[in-house]
């Protein structure tokens, strides 16, 4: 969706230097913006830069001075001094290898489940619409709605759902949420149930663009299902691939519900992620500049994942997908 | 399709027998882990005895849990629920469509530059703006309303983008001879750019509504009394993990569930299943 960009530009440049540009800044050479073009879009301008650039500036300007609770005034400039403490801060460090560990184990597994879900539900058996709404569901819940029942589910003790499974078949009942090894994987657990059904949304419509007959084409040369699906289907899913893997990772940096409800950043911290981290910091502890710091930092690198991201799949979608349509 | 594909090729048997059994596993899967959790949650909404244990059939049918809920004032959220969600639709839409129009009928230089501000909005991460958005929106003395829970959602930078994006295969021709004709650009947008974008603007709607719905953390920090709560907010406030009021917890994760899946299943039965990924085309 996001690569959708180059291409639809490329041809739009392509057809108005062939007749003219639509508007009336045709005629004209200078370099202005048609008035009406400020009538129909300053609604919009205005709101994203009062929403989301002055904010952003905010930040910027902030984690530039002394960090230290408002109420005290934190009014001196110290320059990059916040980020040069940040990256010695041992607390920061372990929190900011914890949120990268989180995405790069969740995000495979999700990208690898909803492309197999994909792939199940479009098989033809009895049944399968059930089971395609069933997947679905999920997503329906309010991420809140989805902490709250897994809550219950992965409660401590054996009147938690999971465990008074594990009782009944006679193994141990675990701490989950409570126990500081268990508790990020139950985050990644919940996250990969909420999510998993709505990406495959985006792999099934992807699929459903694959025309039929290069599969036949493919078995009347004798490639095997699992051929035809690494051969054909994945190298021609590249777009929605990377659609869903770009905003599946901006998703995974800012989930905040879960640790905010279930844990707390607990047991012992082994839940705090960086956006858990910014919030408290600029809350609880009322320490913008410190928060602004850490939240520039995420920023960084969310904005460096997707451009990584981008440069290994976007290549690639190019030259394939070009063939395809 | 691809499933019929390789039968015709393979060994007919054994190609048929591993195929049921893929499909038995598969079918087991999402039985285990999506529908008896569902199912079990979806059942103590209606139970009066309702625990944290999975349960297939509720032990005291009733409504009680709803009724409960409903007078501790769970009405009252859910219901500012809606009003955020529709009006940060409403306005939402009109906003995206009338901006994406303005960067298709007048695309120069300058504002496909403009347009750039869009992409890069919709890539910031709104929970981690929200901090500091606080603190515009204390400025402007503006926590504590609806203002301040719609007025974020409304700008919607994906929305922006999925919209122009239609906007733009809409064919230059039909534009040209309107605009021979003197049409208005008003008129323009009304009779040609609205209707023929109609499909992605559904899209837009839902990816607005959607991202308004699971709102948590802007709810949270921008609106502080008990009137201004969002129902997701309250239901997190009412549930914290040691309560032990399971059946009204259940109930109220059952309604704001239901909300978005009648809305998205109404629409869909109108408009065909196809915008669902709008925000991908």
């Amino acid at each position: 969706m996001i690569t959708d960009t180059p291409r639809t530009q490329r041809r739009d440049d392509r057809a108005s230097s062939a007749t003219t540009t639509l508007g009336d800044v045709a005629g004209s050479r200078h370099p202005r913006i048609h008035w009406g073009f400020w009538a129909f879009a300053l609604p919009a301008l205005i709101l994203l830069i009062l929403t989301r650039l002055i904010p952003e500036a905010v930040s910027l300007v902030s984690s530039l001075f002394e960090s230290r609770p408002a109420i005290l005034g934190g009014d001196q400039f110290a320059g990059i001094d916040n980020y040069l403490a940040l990256f010695s801060d041992a607390s920061f460090l372990r929190i900011f290898g914890q949120t990268i560990m989180l995405v790069l184990v969740v995000t495979p597994l999700m990208i690898a489940s909803s492309l197999a879900l994909a792939y199940f539900v479009r098989l033809s058996f009895p049944g399968r619409g059930l089971v395609r709404t069933i997947v679905l569901l999920p997503s329906f819940i309010p991420l809140v709605g989805v902490c709250v029942l897994f809550g219950t589910l992965f409660a401590p003790t054996t009147a938690g759902g999971i465990n008074a499974v594990l009782v009944a078949l006679g193994l141990d009942a675990q701490g989950f949420l409570s126990d500081s090894s268990q508790a990020m994987s139950v985050i990644g657990l919940l996250l990969l149930w909420s999510g998993v059904g709505y990406w495959m949304i985006f792999f099934v419509s992807g699929m459903d663009d694959i025309p039929v007959d290069v599969y036949e084409a493919a078995a009347l040369d004798g490639a095997g299902p699992w051929r035809q699906y690494f051969s054909i289907t994945l190298p021609l899913l590249t777009r929605p691939i990377l659609f869903v893997l770009v905003a599946n990772t901006v998703w995974l940096f800012e989930v905040y519900a879960p640790i905010r409800y279930l844990t707390q950043g607990g047991p012992e911290g082994a839940t705090e992620t960086l956006i858990y981290d910014i919030v408290r910091t600029a809350t609880e502890r009322n320490d913008q500049p410190w928060a602004m710091t850490k939240m520039v930092v995420l920023l960084v690198v969310l904005i460096a994942g997707v451009v990584l991201q981008f440069r290994f799949l976007g290549d690639r979608d190019r030259t394939s997908t070009g063939g395809a349509k | 399709m691809t499933a019929r594909a390789h039968e015709r090729t393979r060994a007919p048997r054994t190609g048929r027998v591993r195929r049921r059994v893929g499909i038995a596993l598969g079918v087991s899967f999402v039985a285990i882990v999506f529908a008896v959790p569902l199912w079990s949650f979806f059942v103590s909404a209606f139970d009066a005895a309702a625990s944290s244990r999975l349960r297939l059939w509720p032990e005291e049918l009733s409504l009680s849990n709803f009724a409960r809920s409903f007078s501790e004032g769970f009405l009252h959220n859910l219901g500012l629920s809606v009003l955020v969600a529709v009006l940060s639709v409403a306005i939402g839409l009109a906003v995206a469509s009338t901006a994406a129009f303005a960067f298709v009928y007048y695309r120069s230089r300058l504002t496909t530059a403009l347009f750039a501000l869009v992409v890069v909005s919709f890539l910031l991460p709104f929970e981690a703006l929200s901090v500091p958005l606080v603190l515009v929106f204390s400025q402007l003395e503006l926590t504590d309303t609806v203002a301040a829970l719609v007025v974020p959602g409304i700008a919607n930078g994906l929305a922006i983008f999925a919209v122009t994006v239609a906007y733009r295969a809409i064919p230059k021709e039909v534009v040209e001879a309107a605009r021979m004709d003197g049409a208005s650009p008003w008129r323009i947008y009304r009779s040609i750019y609205l209707p023929l974008g109609a499909p992605s603007l559904v899209g837009a709607g839902i990816l607005i509504f959607a991202s308004q719905w699971n709102a948590y953390l802007w709810p949270l920090m921008v609106a502080s009394s008990d009137e201004m709560k969002t129902a997701a907010v309250v239901l997190a406030e009412n549930s914290g993990l040691r309560t032990t009021d399971y059946g009204g917890m259940y109930a109220e994760v059952l309604m704001l569930s239901l909300i978005p899946a009648v809305t998205l299943f109404l629409a869909q039965r109108r408009l065909g299943s196809t915008f669902l990924t709008s925000g991908q085309k």
